[in-house]
C-alpha cells in the first residue's frame, strides 16, 4: 500500500514539474517560430522582388530551410501550382498548421490579413505589407525574449517547487 | 499545351470547356468584360456564350461576367502572382504559361506620363496560342535554297497566325534540318515557357531565352549559344532591327515575324524601310486571316538589286 502511495505522489510531482517545463518550452518554441517566420518573410520578399511567382518563391523558402513553417509553405506551393487561389490556400493551410505551431491568436490574424492582401497587389504594396508584418513579428519576438528571460525560469522553478510541495504534503 | 480552362473561374471555365469540346482549335479569343456577357471569337466570328457553353448571336441568355469573376480569373492566370507581371502590364497585356496573351483594360495608373499598370482591371481579352504541328511543312521548301534555310520574315496583321507558323518553322528547322536554333522569346509567346522550359514543341535542338528583351536576347544568344538560326517574334523597335543586322552579319540565319497587312505597308514603316530596301531578308512570307489564320497571301524572294519578287 505504501508503495502505491509513493508511486502516486511521484507521478503527481513529476506531472507538476512537467507542466512548468512545458510552459517554458512553449515560450521557447514560439520564439523560435517568430525567428523562422521573419527569415521566411525576408526570403519571400526577396524572391518576389526579383519577379519570382509566389509558388516558386515559397519553394525557394522551403529549400533554404523554413523550420516549423516548411510544411505550410510546401503545401501552399503545391496547391498554387495546381492554380488554386492564394487567399484561400493561405488561410486553409494556416488553419492546418495551427496544431503544430505555438503562436497567439493575434499572430494568426496578422498572417491571415497578409495572405488576403497579397493577392492582386502591386509588388511595391506586397513588399510594404510583408515589411509591416515583419516589423510586427520583430516586436513580438523582442517582447517574448523579455518574457522568457523572466517567465521561462519562473515556470520551471514553480513547476519543480509545486512538485516538491505536493510530495511533502502528500507524504 | 496546358488546358486553357485552368485560366478561368469556375462558371467561365465550364462554358469554355464546352466550347473547346465542340469547336476545338477554332476558338481564338475569349473576352471577359465586367457587367457584360461572356464573348468569344470562334473561326473569325464574334459570339456570346451561354452558361452551358452554347454559342449565341445575341446577348440574351449569355453568361454575365462580373468583376469578381475577372478578379478570380486573374488570380488563376497569374498563379496568384500579379506582382510578377508588373513590367509586362505596362504594355497592357501579360503572357501566361502556354503562350496565351491576356490583354487588359480598366483604369490605367500613370507616373510621369507613362502607364505603369492597370487597376482596377475591368476587362480581359484572352488570345489563345495555337500549336499546330506541321502547319509550316508546305512552306519550308520555299524558305530553303540548295538545302540552306534563308533569312525569313513572316508578316501578317494581328491574329493572322504568324506566331503559330514561326513556332512550327522553328520546330522544323531544329528537327528536320538539324540546325541549332535559339529563340529570343521576350513575352513567352513562342515557347510558352514555364520555369524556363518551353511548353510548346520547338524541336530537339532549340534553346529558348525566355523573358529577355528581343534585341538584347538575340545578341546574347549569338554570343553564348553559338546558334545556326535565331528566331524572334514581332520585330518593331529600332534596337531590335539593329540587332537583326548584327545577327545577319554574324552568319546566323534569322526567322522573324512583324505586324503588317502587306509587304508594301511594311516597306513604308520606319526602320523596316531600310531593312527591306537593302534586301536584308531573303524570304518574306505574307499571311492573312482571309480564309482563317495562316492563309498564305504570298511568298517573296529577294531578287536582283534587293527587290522582292513573288515566288
Amino acid at each position: 500500500m505504501l508503495w502505491f502511495k509513493w508511486t502516486g505522489i511521484l507521478l503527481i510531482g513529476a506531472g507538476l514539474a512537467c507542466i512548468g517545463f512545458w510552459l517554458a518550452y512553449r515560450l521557447d518554441r514560439r520564439l523560435e517560430e517568430y525567428r523562422q517566420l521573419q527569415k521566411v518573410l525576408m526570403m519571400l520578399s526577396s524572391r518576389m522582388r526579383i519577379g519570382e511567382p509566389m509558388e516558386l518563391a515559397m519553394e525557394s523558402c522551403v529549400m533554404a530551410g523554413a523550420g516549423a513553417w516548411e510544411r505550410w509553405l510546401r503545401h501552399m506551393a503545391e496547391r498554387l501550382s495546381k492554380r488554386e487561389a492564394l487567399s484561400s490556400v493561405w488561410r486553409e493551410e494556416l488553419d492546418k498548421a495551427k496544431s503544430e505551431l505555438h503562436l497567439e491568436k493575434e499572430d494568426y490574424r496578422m498572417l491571415e490579413t497578409l495572405g488576403n492582401s497579397l493577392q492582386g497587389a502591386r509588388l511595391e504594396n506586397c513588399l510594404g505589407l510583408i515589411s509591416q508584418v515583419q516589423d510586427y513579428f520583430h516586436a513580438q519576438q523582442r517582447m517574448l525574449e523579455q518574457a522568457i528571460s523572466e517567465q521561462g525560469r519562473m515556470y520551471r522553478s514553480i513547476g519543480v517547487l509545486a512538485a516538491i510541495l505536493v510530495m511533502v504534503v502528500l507524504a | 499545351m496546358p488546358d486553357i480552362t485552368r485560366l478561368f473561374c469556375l462558371p467561365v471555365a465550364e462554358a469554355i470547356h464546352q466550347i473547346m469540346r465542340n469547336h476545338g482549335n477554332t476558338l481564338q479569343e475569349i473576352r471577359l468584360r465586367a457587367g457584360k456577357p461572356l464573348a468569344v471569337s470562334v473561326g473569325g466570328s464574334n459570339r456570346f456564350v451561354s452558361p452551358k457553353g452554347e454559342l449565341l448571336t445575341t446577348p440574351r441568355g449569355a453568361l454575365r461576367v462580373d468583376w469578381d469573376m475577372i478578379l478570380k480569373s486573374l488570380e488563376f492566370m497569374s498563379r496568384s502572382s500579379m506582382y510578377a507581371f508588373e513590367n509586362e502590364m505596362r504594355n497592357g497585356y501579360i503572357t501566361v504559361e502556354g503562350g496565351h496573351r491576356i490583354g487588359m483594360v480598366g483604369r490605367s495608373i500613370c507616373q510621369n506620363g507613362q502607364m505603369t499598370g492597370i487597376n482596377p482591371i475591368a476587362g480581359l481579352n484572352v488570345r489563345i496560342a495555337h500549336e499546330i504541328r506541321g502547319c509550316a511543312e508546305k512552306l519550308l521548301p520555299y524558305l530553303e535554297e540548295e538545302g540552306v534555310l534563308q533569312h525569313t520574315l513572316i508578316v501578317s496583321p494581328p491574329g493572322g497566325g504568324k506566331t503559330t507558323i514561326l513556332r512550327d518553322l522553328i520546330r522544323l528547322a531544329s528537327d528536320r534540318l538539324h540546325l541549332a536554333v535559339a529563340v529570343a522569346d521576350e513575352r513567352s509567346e513562342i515557347g510558352g515557357c514555364y520555369r524556363g522550359i518551353p511548353q510548346c514543341e520547338l524541336g530537339m535542338q532549340t534553346d529558348v531565352l525566355d523573358g529577355c528583351p528581343k534585341a538584347e536576347g538575340m545578341l546574347m544568344l549569338l554570343r553564348t549559344m553559338n546558334p545556326q538560326v535565331i528566331a524572334a517574334d514581332e520585330l518593331g523597335g529600332r534596337a531590335e532591327l539593329e540587332a537583326v543586322v548584327t545577327v545577319l552579319h554574324a552568319g546566323v540565319k534569322l526567322l522573324c515575324t512583324a505586324h503588317s497587312n502587306t509587304l508594301e505597308e511594311l516597306q513604308r514603316r520606319p526602320g523596316f524601310d531600310q531593312l527591306l530596301n537593302n534586301g536584308i531578308f531573303e524570304r518574306i512570307v505574307v499571311l492573312s486571316g482571309r480564309q482563317g489564320p495562316g492563309t498564305v497571301e504570298g511568298i517573296y524572294r529577294r531578287g536582283e538589286e534587293g527587290r522582292y519578287v513573288m515566288v
